[in-house]
């Protein structure tokens, strides 16, 4: 099934996708650093060639989209997930300071995102573009003739976006795909690269993102600061010190859905807000949203209500995933000679609730 | 075409390393393949996982250091062997010149102590004195790269005419701190280092290098023996960690690029690669991608060697002793090998000249190279002797753009000028606490002590000044030079208690990243990402405006950099104020770049001790300008009698190094006054160096 | 909430409790308590700590709570959240009694 091939490379691998989820954005001008400054709720420690992962919030301090700032040269790239490159032209616009002199240009138009993920992604990349990008730091970008590359990922693989002008995204797309013949590089569709975020406690803003979920609650505090103001920054310090509830990740043998509640003995302590097979662990992995004093990790004491039965869930140490990434060292390690290595195992003994027999 | 008189050669050789004194016993190891890398026995490694090190043979036992005497004393002892031997080859001790035409600039990361760190300066001083050098004499403190810059530093005092014979090196001892420091960081080797190879890590050693370098004419003139000559230098930073590379190189790129542009050598030309080579999981791969990305397809194969598989990691002294080698080497019509060397690792030279013993080779020409903490790297470009035959150096003008400074007075420049004309001493000499970040809204304050925050903000005080905002493809261009004369007193009491409290084997690292003294410099051009020349120096009083002359020196002769911030730092520790020592930090823009409101650097000058006289008629021969055009008198100079001078020190306390970069700052603000029309900044220190510098306005200095 | 559950929420909330207040102060973090979130990636993005943070980590694990960390650096699955961190030292480890 291309599904499980997807989810394989992408654990031990590698993966290309196609990021059109992704919006793009371009701010540029005088005005750029003040705008993104009213934008961003945290504070733009940001060099040239660096990325910041946060979010843009509603008024109302909810996360609006999943965003990356990219400093470029005195102007800055917004990569955005949960709202379309319009929409997000036109939310910063409505942010900038009055008169200020600043250019927003929808990058989306004009070009496509690809993604490549995996523990060797960066291999295979490699023999795109040469050894010169092994050495890319996490949360770096680099301009090369007219393709980004970002170095970022949502996997907890090693990961890349590349801003690819539209009519050369398909050729871009299939270079990869050449060089990555013997990578056993697959191709990931959205589900795919939505569980292994799942799986690595990445924020989806399109699952996670839609139930009114506050920063606090959703564990994304250091995706903003008290100590600034931006849209959704007052909500945000009201908030702050009220909060109930807080997600945690959990797993279960059986099937869990979004919406299943919690129990504690008799009491519904929560509810699964975001759930999905994980097919490395062979057990259900999901976020939970529960009551503060219950939310912690390490507990075996609770159950999800699915389909009206009540069944055993767990609650985690996130990550579910002991990731390959981890291990793997661009400077000593290749894919080719990867059965050479041993590696520690991607499920920690004791982590996964599937039964032995079961996987 | 016959060599040039004007090229610089090597006239005197002296180490001091893992494998014995003297530059014999340096061949005879390298000759016969033996490594001086032993278990430690001077002082304890218990409760660190590594415990191998290049100690100095004679200086290896556990009695040579005491509870009280500790380290003291044997940076001094390893740089006056070195020296002596360097002096003695090269024929001084029968013919030389006058005292005050002999220079010496010692390069030294640490020295002897790091727990109560002595000013590096009284190991030049103790140098100088005992060979009796009257020169200038200069301190580089850029960690690792020290000695590279040192050398680098004595070409340019050959060049401008400031000197006639410059001893060049560096010297650092192997202290406990240090060594728990690194094996904390996770970068030493659990064996004897393996440049190239595995296990990563390297090993850590000590010692002294010094070359006696001369024009081509001098040595002539005193039938003095050429062993090399010495092209030219490059210096860059990475602007990119505290303690790690930048990874893909761009650093070691500019910096090897500079010393082949300064030699006036193409690639092609380079025979042989002697890398900084410390065998980390760091290092190795980004100065490999480097050498690639300078040599081309032809760097797959060029031989490059790592001597530190043979002596160590030497520190302040590595730099110079690997040029030694080299030299030593090229005489013998070969290139030093690294030792070691099992599996080649994934990406690394394809020839790392794995070996025994060194391999027989024709070639003309090599680069050196160094990195180190801070992000500053160094290349330095050597030859056979009577292989140059051009030595043709422009000279670009220099300006002033803009200046900024953080003190006791404030952080606007008309709070300075107005507390300097009032000329009252201020109540106290701290400054007054700030955010960086209001300074700099993307500078993330974590692990900024306060002389990295009093230097940042004052260099960005003075690009905003200059009304500079730095785009990328610039910052390659753009450098920082800064006089510092202490450790942050805030960062060794870090670094102190954290031994104190937890033991050596429980340090705190990042408090030790702070402890070599190129720190605040290498975390100011990371936050500016000043990516150009990157050098910190040490002379005492005045460190500030030698900072600013030497930044001068390089953006005039040097093509690698349009912009040079430059300038000194100041930090108080308890007890200080007491003395009216200050703190503060100021700094200059210097560019070659004219623009209609900039102020001429019209001329500078350096000199030895006690030497102003000298001083400031270099920076008026060199400016063209009549010294009774002088009307305005800023820093330790004596004035005319009956003249005014502004003496920061004075108003604002005395501090060591940037009281004269404040000087400098106030001539610059009277001259956009016209208060002034010719305005000299001078230090008249008696220990190291005198320096003198002549500003104009644009209109005025035309015309000469 | 029954006593045993009770015992075990107590037990790390403590351990993170102590934590965060190690992290804050060791590599001087701007942050309040109440800001570091149990499932914060500590490296990489998160927090963002860098190579010379884990140094200073390690070194507050064994001084504070005891736990010696391998040769050649932590473990990395150990170092990537608070609650990795608690995790590690809840389980025991090679803590020693301090």
């Amino acid at each position: 099934m291309p599904a499980d091939l997807a989810l394989d490379a992408l654990r031990t691998s590698a993966a290309l996708g196609d990021a059109s989820h992704v919006a793009c954005v371009r701010v540029a001008g005088a005005g750029a650093f003040a705008t993104i400054d009213r934008l961003c709720p945290r504070e733009l420690f940001l060099r040239d060639g660096q990325l910041l992962h946060t979010l843009l919030l509603r008024e109302d301090g909810r996360p609006l989209a999943d965003v990356y700032v990219c400093a470029d040269d005195r102007a800055f790239l917004l990569l955005a997930e949960g709202l379309s490159g319009d929409a997000l032209v036109e939310h910063v616009r409505a942010t900038a300071p009055v008169g200020a002199d600043v250019e927003i240009t929808n990058v989306s138009r004009t070009h496509a995102v690809l993604s490549l993920d995996g523990p060797y992604a960066w291999e295979v990349f490699a023999e795109l573009a040469g050894p010169e990008v092994i050495g890319q730091p996490y949360m770096t970008f680099f301009h090369d003739d007219a393709v980004t590359t970002f170095r970022v990922g949502k996997t907890g693989e090693y990961g890349y976006y590349f801003l690819v002008p539209g009519e050369d995204a398909d050729d871009y797309r299939a270079a990869l795909r050449d060089r990555g013949s013997a990578f056993d590089l697959a191709t990931a569709n959205l589900d795919a690269l939505d569980q292994c975020a799942l799986e690595n406690w990445f924020f989806n803003i399109r699952r996670e993102g839609r139930e009114d979920l506050t920063p606090i609650e959703l564990q994304l505090q250091w995706r903003v600061s008290y100590r600034k103001e931006y849209v959704g920054s007052s909500a945000l310090a009201a908030l702050r010190g009220r909060t109930t509830h807080r997600i945690v990740q959990c797993a279960g043998a059986t099937e869990l859905a979004a919406g299943d509640l919690v129990t504690y003995g008799e009491r519904t302590i929560g509810r699964v807000i975001n759930a999905g097979f994980s097919q490395c662990r062979g057990d259900w992995v999901g976020v939970a949203l529960l009551e503060s004093a219950y939310s912690h990790a390490g507990i075996a004491a609770y159950a999800a209500v699915h389909a009206e039965v009540p069944v055993a869930i767990r609650t985690l140490t996130a990550p579910a995933v002991n990731n390959r990434s981890l291990y793997v060292n661009p400077q000593l390690h290749s894919y080719l000679t990867r059965d050479e290595v041993q590696f520690p195992p991607l499920v920690l003994p004791g982590s996964s609730c599937a039964s032995p027999t079961a996987r | 075409m016959s060599p040039h008189p004007s090229t610089i050669v090597a006239t005197g050789l002296g180490a001091v390393s893992a494998v014995g004194h003297g530059c014999a016993a340096l061949w005879s190891a390298l000759a016969a393949g033996r490594d001086g890398l032993a278990p430690v026995r001077r002082f304890s490694t218990e409760g660190l996982p590594h415990g191998l090190a290049g100690l100095v043979p004679g200086y290896d036992g556990p009695d040579k250091i005491t509870p009280e005497r500790r380290h003291r004393g044997m940076s001094i002892a390893f740089a006056l062997e070195a020296t002596r031997e360097a002096w003695l080859q090269a024929g001084l001790d029968r013919d030389g010149p006058r005292p005050e035409r002999i220079a010496l600039v010692l390069g030294a990361s640490v020295g002897d102590d790091l727990w109560e760190p002595t000013p590096l300066e009284d190991i030049t001083r103790a140098v100088a004195d005992a060979l009796g050098i009257l020169g200038p004499r200069i301190t580089v403190s850029t960690a690792c790269t020290s000695s590279t810059n040192a050398i680098g530093v004595a070409l340019d005092l050959l060049a401008s005419g400031t000197a006639e014979v410059v001893i060049a090196g560096g010297t650092d001892v192997l202290t406990p701190e240090t060594f728990a420091g690194f094996s904390r960081l996770g970068v030493l080797s659990v064996a004897k280092c393996a440049p190239f190879s595995e296990p990563f890590g390297t090993t850590l050693a000590e010692g002294a290098g010094f070359l006696v370098l001369e024009s081509r004419a001098s040595a002539t003139r005193r039938s003095a023996t050429p062993l090399a000559e010495v092209l030219g230098y490059g210096l860059s930073g990475d602007a990119f960690h505290e303690t790690s590379p930048d990874p893909g190189g761009a650093g070691v790129v500019s910096a090897i690029e500079g010393a082949l542009a300064n030699a006036g050598v193409t690639p092609d030309q380079i025979g042989y690669v002697n890398a900084h080579g410390t065998g980390t999981a760091a290092n190795d791969p980004a100065e490999w991608r480097a050498i690639l990305r300078v040599f081309g397809p032809r760097g797959e194969t060029l031989p490059v060697s790592s001597t530190k598989s043979v002596i160590g990691h030497a520190q302040g002294a590595a730099g110079v002793l690997e040029v030694i080698a080299t030299i030593l080497a090229m005489q013998e019509g070969c290139v030093p090998q690294t030792l070691h060397f099992t599996r080649p690792r994934a990406r690394g030279p394809s020839d790392p000249i794995a070996q025994a013993v060194p391999r027989a080779l024709t070639y003309s020409h090599a680069v050196c190279t160094s990195s180190a903490f801070g992000g500053a790297n160094a290349a330095v470009v050597i030859a056979r002797p009577g292989t140059a035959t051009t030595a043709n150096r422009q000279r670009r003008e220099v300006f002033v753009r803009g200046v900024g400074a953080v003190g006791p007075h404030g952080r606007t420049l008309d709070d300075l000028w107005r507390v300097l004309v009032a000329g009252r001493p201020v109540q106290s000499t701290a400054v007054a606490p700030f955010r960086i970040e209001e300074l700099l809204p993307t500078a993330d304050p974590r692990r900024l002590d306060p002389s990295s925050r009093f230097l940042t903000a004052s260099a960005a005080l003075a690009l905003a000044d200059a009304r500079i905002a730095l785009r990328a493809q610039d910052c390659d261009r753009a450098g920082l030079v800064v006089g510092a004369t202490q450790v942050s007193p805030e960062s060794d009491q870090a670094f102190c208690d954290s031994i104190e409290r937890h033991g050596l084997a429980q340090l705190s690292a990042s408090a030790f990243a702070r402890m070599v003294r190129n720190a605040p410099g290498g975390m100011c051009s990371k936050l500016l990402a000043l990516k150009g020349p990157n050098s910190t120096l040490d002379t005492g009083h005045g460190s500030g405006l030698v900072a600013i002359a030497y930044a001068a020196e390089l953006l005039s002769t040097h093509d690698r950099a349009d912009l040079i911030v430059a300038g000194g730092f100041d930090e108080l520790s308890e007890g200080d104020a007491e003395h009216r020592r200050g703190e503060g930090a100021a700094c200059a823009v210097l560019a070659t770049e004219r623009t209609d409101d900039a102020i001429r650097v019209a001329g500078w000058g350096l000199a030895g001790p006690g030497q102003f006289a000298d001083a400031v008629t270099r920076a008026a021969t060199r400016a063209g300008i009549d010294e009774r055009a002088i009307d305005g008198w800023f820093g330790t100079l004596p004035a005319p009698a009956d003249r005014p001078r502004i003496d920061p020190a004075i108003v604002l306390g005395d501090a060591i190094a940037s009281s004269a970069a404040v000087a400098f700052v106030a001539a610059v603000l009277a001259l956009r006054r016209g208060e002034v029309r010719t305005a000299l900044v001078g230090t008249a220190n008696g220990i190291s160096t005198t320096c003198a510098i002549l500003l104009t306005t644009t209109e005025h200095g035309d015309g000469r | 909430m029954d006593a045993d559950l009770a015992t075990i929420v107590a037990a790390r909330e403590q351990v993170l409790e102590r934590l965060r207040a190690t992290l804050i102060k060791q590599l001087r973090l701007e942050r309040a308590p109440d800001e570091l979130d149990p499932d914060m990636p500590l490296f990489g993005s998160g927090l963002g700590l860098d190579s010379l943070d884990a140094v200073e980590i390690a070194v507050s694990l064994e001084i504070e709570f005891g736990i010696h960390i391998a040769e050649g650096g932590a473990s990395p699955v150990h170092l990537r959240t608070l609650n990795t961190l608690a995790t590690l030292i809840l389980d025991g480890g090679a803590v020693r009694a301090r």
